[in-house]
């Protein structure tokens, strides 16, 4: 158990710099989930925590002590890789105490150990195996056990569950969730899929471009976006932005000339464009909304309803409705829009606080 | 409508018939594409060893003009013929010490040459080169290198204090056999190397990643997780180079001859000896039998070991 402190961290392939100053603070127990598009850097983040990429500048900081220099194997950590890395000719019980061996741990209490890590994992039975002969489910799982039966400060994981499949993933991030309540060591774990970093982190990082756009709780993130890239990559489906201007003190207007009220002023100047974010469940089927717009597709998702629906300036939104709404391809609608669930960006992109916002 | 199901049928057997023609031809396009390869074979390998076989049961001699079966009489004169044993031993002694040192000596290089380092594509093309050359004409370098008088192997173990006088390297029966698998290791060891840099390139490198995480400097990542996944592939590289080893000719004809006192006499210039300057065509083919009889027992070996390896891999 050990806090990690990024700090200006930078990483650069000759003139080439992928990562540009990265400032992270992971406190001790956290469980923190870099989340980005692919090709953003963050698993050579990962990777440098690790020890497995050097470190261009700045420092990476475990338990106090800066390891830029350490080699991976003195930083005490433990991760679990993308295709799980299991040594395929050894048995399971042999993968997991790979690292007492080379520790040279006593072998009756490396047994004790490789026992009780794989009780957790309920792996009990597959100790005599070799990776070949398990599924992709057990695999991982091994992968999982070959981490925490060292129990190091620290567990990294890169992208774990995306070799799996839609159910076997569920499953598996529901017990990464409790390994994590389980042991309370920090976690740092590498995703694209937000579902995933919203559902597991107790602190979500975005990263794009080499870069931190936000880093903040799940929920934060999801009802305060600081920018329009962490409001559109946050939140299944994607929050729908609507390129509007400035008309009056507070309020919005659309291109083909529809108002939306806005909660608050904004300093802005009359006639400043400006993007406005709605979340697909703050809008709102209603017969004297302020938008107006014909439905395109509606996808039935059993408790919730997908209404695919183009706005009469020609932007498509999606509308997300509880239950089945009885709308038919081609209706016209009329859509108003819940306050809470409404965003507004500057020129910028970058976010405007609603009043007694921090 | 009752015209319909005789159409079905009628059409249904024009059908299979069509069907059976095509599944004929489908059986037997197969066959005839294997019939060149097959022909060669047989002509140029399977025919040449069983006329050897034949030849090593008669006494055919070209100088006497005999040529009369004998049965297995040329195999009882090889099992009391020192000569024949004497080669056998430098051949066996000269596959197994040329084959480890290029093994282990290849597998050195190839580690080094996995790593990343500039100029690393001109290296790994230059390793190429000693493979390359024609053996005669590595053998006469290697004639010149450890020549007794001018060599200039004797000059630098004489200017570095090794050696107190000229060794007359391949003139000398105590050494002359060195020599040659000093110049076959020489010749062959860059071409192990990249047979097994290829091998180690098949190592999924998240392997070697966790194995650091997990602990383990570069020797243990060698020795717990390179080497093992690798072992497969030095015993198939290894089978071959023993195999190439065992029918060792050029070098040993240009450098040594067999000589001195037949202290390099292998096989294959033993067997080269008896048929074409001895005309002794009946015992050569006895000879050749039982080369051609100790190759395959190591094939059989390494054949084993291979597929039981293999087996334990993949069940």
């Amino acid at each position: 158990m050990a806090p990690v402190s990024l700090r200006s961290v930078t990483k650069a392939y000759g003139a080439f710099e992928v990562i540009h100053g990265i400032d992270l603070e992971i406190e001790d127990g956290a469980f923190v989930v870099l989340v980005g598009p692919s090709g953003c850097g963050k698993s050579t983040l990962l990777r440098m925590i690790a020890g497995l990429e050097t470190i261009s500048g700045g420092e990476v900081v475990i338990d106090g002590d800066v390891m830029n220099d350490v080699p991976p194997k003195h930083r005490d950590i433990a991760m679990v890789f993308q295709n799980y890395a299991l040594y395929p000719h050894m048995t399971v019980a042999q993968n997991m105490g790979f690292s007492l061996r080379l520790a040279k741990m006593p072998q009756a209490e490396a047994a004790e150990k490789i026992r009780a890590s794989a009780s957790i994992l309920g792996l009990t039975d597959l100790l005599d195996r070799y990776p070949r002969q398990l599924s992709g489910g057990q695999r991982q799982r091994v992968a999982m056990g070959r981490a925490i039966v060292r129990n190091p400060k620290v567990f990294l994981f890169d992208e774990p569950l995306s070799n799996l499949d839609a159910a076997l993933r569920m499953q598996m991030r529901v017990e990464i969730a409790e390994l994590h309540q389980k042991l309370g060591t920090t976690m740092i774990y590498v995703t694209h899929d937000q579902v995933e970093a919203m559902t597991l982190a107790t602190k979500i990082a975005v990263v794009n471009k080499g870069t931190l756009e936000q880093v903040a709780t799940p929920v934060r993130l999801y009802e305060r976006p600081q920018n329009l890239f962490v409001a559109r990559f946050i939140g299944s489906p994607q929050m729908n932005i609507l390129p509007a201007r400035l008309a009056g003190a507070a309020e919005a207007r659309l291109a083909d000339g529809s108002a939306i009220a806005l909660r608050q002023p904004v300093t802005l100047g009359e006639g400043s464009p400006l993007s406005v974010g709605i979340r697909p469940e703050a809008l709102l089927l209603s017969a004297d909304g302020p938008l107006g717009g014909r439905v395109t597709l509606t996808e039935h998702l059993g408790g919730l309803t997908l209404i695919h629906i183009v706005l009469s300036d020609g932007t498509p939104v999606v509308l997300q409705a509880v239950g089945a709404p009885t709308v038919a391809m081609g209706d016209v609608v009329r859509l108003s829009i819940d306050p809470a669930g409404l965003h507004l960006f500057d020129p910028d992109g970058r976010r405007i606080a609603a009043p007694g916002e921090r | 409508m009752t015209t319909l199901p005789s159409v079905g049928r009628l059409a249904d057997s024009r059908r299979s018939k069509r069907l059976t023609q095509r599944s004929r031809a489908e059986r037997w396009a197969p066959l005839l594409f294997l019939l060149p390869a097959a022909f060669t074979l047989l002509t140029v390998s399977v025919y040449p060893v069983i006329d050897g076989l034949r030849l090593s049961l008669r006494n055919t001699m070209l100088s006497t003009q005999e040529d009369a079966f004998v049965g297995l009489s040329n195999y009882v004169r090889l099992t009391a013929d020192p000569d024949f044993w004497s080669a056998w031993r430098h051949t066996m002694l000269f596959t197994a010490a040329s084959t480890l040192l290029e093994t282990v000596l290849g597998m050195a290089m190839a580690i080094v040459l996995y790593e990343t380092f500039k100029g690393r594509g001109w290296v790994r093309a230059a390793m190429l080169v000693p493979w390359a050359i024609p053996t005669v004409v590595t053998s006469k370098m290697f004639g010149w290198l450890f020549d007794g008088q001018h060599g200039v192997v004797n000059w630098l173990l004489m200017q570095t204090g090794l050696i107190d006088g000229y060794v007359n390297w391949y003139g000398d029966s105590q050494t002359a056999l060195l020599t040659i698998i000093i110049a076959d290791v020489w010749k062959t060891t860059p071409f192990m190397a990249l047979l097994l840099l290829a091998g180690l390139q098949t190592v999924p490198h998240s392997l070697v990643e966790a194995a650091r995480i997990d602990g383990a400097g570069p020797w243990q990542c060698f020795w717990s997780i390179r080497l093992p996944l690798l072992f497969t592939t030095l015993l198939i590289a290894g089978m071959f180079r023993a195999l190439d080893a065992f029918r060792i000719f050029d070098l040993v004809y240009v450098l040594t001859g067999g000589g001195p006192a037949d202290s390099t006499e292998v096989l294959s210039t033993l067997s080269y000896k008896v048929l074409f300057s001895g005309l002794d065509f009946g015992y050569g083919s006895a000879l050749s039998a039982a080369m051609f009889i100790t190759e395959a027992l190591i094939a059989l070996g390494f054949g084993l070991f291979i597929v039981r390896r293999m087996r334990r891999d993949n069940g």
